[in-house]
């Protein structure tokens, strides 16, 4: 079988997704696989998504690496001020 | 009176029978070239579903929204694939300009919702507010979410 290699830009994302539907519909694919495949995009989606708007705010001045860095990290679920 | 009209008078038919049943016949005749013209298959199917284009009203977009600028690249969907990611695009890019623009789209009930988008529309932008890229990545998020709609549907079934 030949080894298909994405191109890894949006639109080689869209490609793959496009493959997927070639071949559930024509029943080289199954369901489950369909899913995961899926479920895998949404995860790269999210990523690049938040690469975006973590590059506007950069862009904007915003410097995310002392938040980044600190041991201590950024607390999560406590709305409440220390 | 324009021929439409014209054809469907019925006053005087003693005077403008002949005349009016020459139009009627035309009007059919263009009527029939229409349809037969409209329900022709272009050859190419949704990228989605894989459905055809041979109905009048559905007929598959050669240019999607987003997609205006990038023919070539631009993806083939039918109407109700088309008339979804249409909803879709145009959200994000509303919710983009507001974001521009510094309003809030989520406060203010229904009226400040109404006010937001008159507030977008009045509002000239000189360059396109989306990348490529992100136009790309928010179709690719519709693919995804209309590939785990059909994988659900058929473990359902």
């Amino acid at each position: 079988m030949e080894l298909k290699i994405t191109e890894k830009t949006s639109a080689g994302l869209c490609e793959a997704l496009f493959e997927e539907f070639d071949l559930l519909r024509n029943g080289l694919s199954d369901a489950h696989r369909a899913s995961a495949v899926s479920k895998l995009a949404v995860q790269i989606i999210n990523t690049k998504k938040l690469e975006i708007e973590a590059a506007a705010f950069h862009k904007a001045g915003l410097r995310f690496e002392p938040l980044a860095l600190t041991a201590s990290g950024i607390p999560i679920g406590h709305h409440e001020s220390v | 009176m324009n021929p439409f009209n014209f054809a469907k008078e019925t006053n005087r038919p003693h005077v403008h029978g002949e005349a009016r049943n020459k139009i009627l016949s035309l009007l059919n005749e263009i009527d029939a070239v229409y349809k037969t013209h409209m329900r022709k298959s272009t050859g190419k199917t949704c990228d989605i579903c894989g459905k055809g284009d041979t109905d009048e009203i559905h007929k598959v977009k050669d240019v999607a929204s987003g997609y205006s600028h990038r023919e070539n690249l631009s993806p083939c969907l039918c109407y109700g694939h088309w008339h979804g990611w249409a909803i879709s695009y145009i959200k994000f890019e509303r919710d983009r300009k507001a974001q521009l623009i510094g309003i809030d789209r989520k406060s203010g009930g229904a009226s400040g919702k109404i006010q937001s988008i008159i507030d977008i529309q009045n509002t000239i932008f000189e360059e396109p507010v989306l990348s490529d890229e992100e136009i790309d990545l928010h179709f690719a998020q519709y693919l995804a979410k209309q590939l785990k709609k059909g994988a659900t549907n058929a473990i359902k079934l």
